[in-house]
């Protein structure tokens, strides 16, 4: 007891020097391997100065080191890491605003980029289209860049900590005598690729009056992937899918559990996995499909991003027969009814392509009558760039509208008219209790591809099991083609920021060291000693 | 650029003691003086440590008391009172060594006072020095730590000449006067923190010009008794 006390206090005595540098996460910029090409951020490790990097008005570029402009001649960071607000990234400068990234991952005095993006709730609440607009179009060309990054890039959320941070950044560069610099240390490993990704399928079925019944399937990716992948929650792309999906399960589950009111189709909802992988998920679906089922299969419809009130349906081109017209014709009019804006768009499948645009195209290769229901009117392409990493909000209004014109068209399908105006109208309505309690949670958590959520899946089985009591939970890996995607570690990591002082500060410290050394020996020994000393320091 | 600045710090802390001894006649012969006021600055300090664990209630108490200010603010300045009185154990220290002190009685009180410095400087600032001055994150502390052995070296300086008067016994009166001014010195870190909570004075910069106007003030008085009676 005492003695523990004892090394308590000289351990305290000790240990009183606590630092008072910032740690704080980082997220870094995504690294993959496509086929035998290396992409993305390469690097991990930081570990130097700290400048913050403002936007300065054009015409206002000063000629000092001090003020940085970006792209001119005038700027300089002297080796140093740069931290920049995601806002003046991309307001820099209007002409290479796409390239700023690479612009200045490009330049010798650059070791590394640390981007603040506003923080989530601020994201949500604010309009921002403009900024979530181009931060997009960044990210695209990103993607689209065949030249790795050679120098890490991190992302940070900004919050007062930050915040702080870059103020004090910004006024180390004032003209204060000594001014304090910062330093950034970033110690991660070299990040290594994931190997062992596993993917994970739903499908739950409700059956239909009299067996063997039709079927249509209702199927929705629930994954994604970003170019910041610890910051991807793809609020839209594509969780207002998925989330459809299970909207559209639980109001389907209401009219399938009374023998009155179930309808002559058996309905499948498929949740599946690897949607930025070339939707392995719906083709491993797909082929491990019985052969009955897929028989009986009339359409299979695929729910991609719906939180716009003008969606485009995409057809494979070789479907415009009648009986699909007649099948489509239900959605344009249950849009009408719900002032919902719907184009059609037909394409023809490209079967030589590496890319598939849709996931509806997975099904159509094999011949299934099949469309996607999305906001986008062209496929997003690189597949891959197709969710922000900033897509963190959808209107509940507008997806909750949207569930309702899609369950009335399949209601229409299925009933063949009879009475379903009459049973959405009766109160049968989308749940937006239920809608936005899984857009919160799906805003909480990542459901990014390159680490398993383990929460994310049990709570989906549960609810798919809850609703259907018919859940097949299928596990696989994604196949390794040549062009397939290779993720890697090291997402997000800490980072820590030092203030110190430059080297000469030290030595401006000595001259008044020295001096009062001097002048504590002239103090005892006089000055008439002292000049004895001194004279014979040099008579030697 | 950090290893120059523990050695600033380092050199800060030291090359004063060095100087004075160098510099005075302690220099010629009296460094015994010095390895006994090391030795007995450990000595004192083992057994200080040992009654501060067991006098005084382990530091998590203390923050779980934080809640209430007052509460907190009075067993703060209990605590720091307890330290206190504990503290003149060096007046012990000082005492016992005083006597086996070589030379005249300059060398003898400032051999003793450079020692027991030294001794202080060495452990319970070497580690930190070293643990903290390195470290990436500049911060004044450490500048301010060696700023203060300085002022401690007048502080132990003056001390030690209190002890050696009144180890002579010269008089009652004396004695009296001699006590209330050790019970200033040793009470000097009991008055800044009593100054920190009753003041709301919590800048590191302005305590330690209130450490150095004490220990001055200190010194003074203590140099005037010593003229007066060590003859």
């Amino acid at each position: 007891m005492m003695r523990t006390r004892i090394t308590l206090l000289v351990l305290a005595s000790i240990l009183y020097l606590a630092y008072c540098s910032q740690t704080f996460d980082v997220y870094r910029m995504l690294q993959y391997d496509r086929g035998n090409s290396q992409l993305g951020c390469r690097r991990t490790t930081l570990n130097g100065p700290v400048s913050h990097l403002t936007s300065v008005p054009a015409g206002k570029i000063k000629s000092n080191n001090t003020s940085i402009a970006y792209g001119g001649e005038s700027l300089s960071f002297s080796r140093s890491t740069v931290i920049i607000k995601l806002a003046d990234l991309l307001t820099h400068n209007d002409k290479s605003k796409i390239n700023s990234i690479q612009t200045l991952v490009s330049r010798d005095d650059v070791t590394g980029i640390i981007i603040v993006v506003p923080d989530r709730e601020s994201l949500a609440k604010e309009n921002n289209e403009a900024l979530l607009k181009s931060f997009s179009a960044l990210e695209r060309s990103l993607f689209l860049s065949e030249t790795p990054i050679e120098k890490p890039v991190y992302f940070v959320f900004n919050n007062a900590q930050v915040e702080k941070l870059c103020d004090q950044i910004i006024s180390e560069k004032g003209g204060d005598f000594l001014p304090d610099s910062h330093h950034i240390i970033i110690d991660a490993s070299e990040a290594s690729p994931i190997n062992n990704i596993l993917l994970t399928n739903f499908e739950a079925t409700l059956r239909g009056k009299v067996q063997p019944a039709p079927a249509i399937a209702i199927v929705a990716h629930y994954d994604t992937l970003s170019i910041v992948p610890d910051l991807t929650r793809g609020l839209d792309t594509n969780g207002s899918g998925a989330v459809a999906l299970l909207e559209l399960a639980r109001l389907f589950q209401l009219l399938y559990s009374s023998a009155s009111s179930r309808g002559s189709y058996d309905l499948m909802f498929v949740l599946t996995s690897g949607g930025r992988l070339n939707y392995e998920g719906a083709r491993h679906w797909i082929q491990k499909l019985p052969h009955a089922t897929l028989d009986k299969l009339s359409f299979v419809l695929c729910l991609e991003s719906l939180g716009s009130s003008e969606l485009t349906m995409h057809v494979a081109e070789k479907y415009a027969e009648d009986d699909v017209i007649s099948l489509l014709r239900e959605f344009t009019q249950s849009a009408q009814h719900h002032n919902t804006k719907l184009e059609f768009s037909l394409k023809r499948v490209d079967v030589t392509s590496k890319e598939i645009a849709w996931e509806h195209e997975v099904m159509s290769r094999k011949n299934i009558r099949s469309a996607t229901l999305s906001r986008f009117k062209k496929p997003v392409s690189p597949q891959i760039s197709r969710s922000s990493a900033l897509d963190v909000h959808v209107d509940v209004n507008i997806l909750k509208n949207n569930i309702k014109m899609i369950a009335e068209a399949i209601a229409n399908i299925i009933y063949k008219k009879e009475s379903s105006y009459t049973l959405f109208k009766e109160g049968l309505t989308p749940s937006e209790r239920f809608i936005e309690s899984w857009l919160t949670s799906f805003g909480h958590f990542s459901r990014s591809i390159h680490e398993k959520n383990q929460l994310l899946i049990t709570s989906l089985k549960n609810v798919l099991d809850r609703l259907t009591n018919q859940v097949n939970v299928q596990e696989f890996e994604p196949r390794s083609t040549t062009n397939s995607i290779k993720l890697y570690g090291n997402t997000k990591v800490k980072a820590t920021v030092y203030k110190v002082k430059p080297i000469w500060f030290d030595l401006l410290l000595w001259l008044p060291i020295v001096g009062y050394l001097v002048l504590l020996h002239v103090a005892i020994v006089g000055v008439s000693q002292f000049k004895k000393n001194l004279s014979s320091l040099f008579s030697k | 650029m950090t290893f120059l600045h523990f050695v600033t710090c380092a050199v800060l802390t030291y090359a004063p003691t060095w100087v004075i001894y160098k510099s005075s006649e302690v220099s010629e012969g009296g460094y015994p003086n010095i390895v006994y006021g090391v030795i007995a600055y450990a000595l004192t300090l083992f057994a200080k440590l040992l009654l501060m664990a067991t006098f005084l209630p382990p530091e998590t108490t203390t923050t779980v008391a934080s809640s209430d200010s007052t509460l907190h603010l009075r067993i703060n300045l209990v605590q720091e009172f307890v330290k206190t009185v504990i503290a003149g154990l060096d007046i012990l220290g000082v005492y016992m060594i005083i006597n086996k002190a070589v030379g005249r009685n300059v060398v003898k009180i400032v051999g003793i006072g450079l020692g027991w410095s030294l001794g202080e400087n060495l452990l319970s600032r070497l580690i930190p020095l070293w643990m903290g001055a390195r470290g990436l994150e500049f911060e004044w502390k450490h500048i301010q730590m060696a700023l203060l052995s300085n002022i401690n070296i007048l502080l132990y300086i003056s001390f030690a000449s209190l002890v050696y008067l009144y180890s002579r016994k010269i008089a009652d009166s004396l004695t009296r006067t001699l006590r209330i001014q050790m019970a200033f010195l040793i009470s000097i870190p009991f008055i800044i923190e009593c100054i920190k909570h009753l003041f709301g004075v919590y800048d590191s910069w302005t305590i330690l010009f209130i450490h150095l106007v004490l220990v001055v003030l200190g010194a003074f008085i203590s140099y005037g008794m010593h003229v007066k009676y060590s003859k």
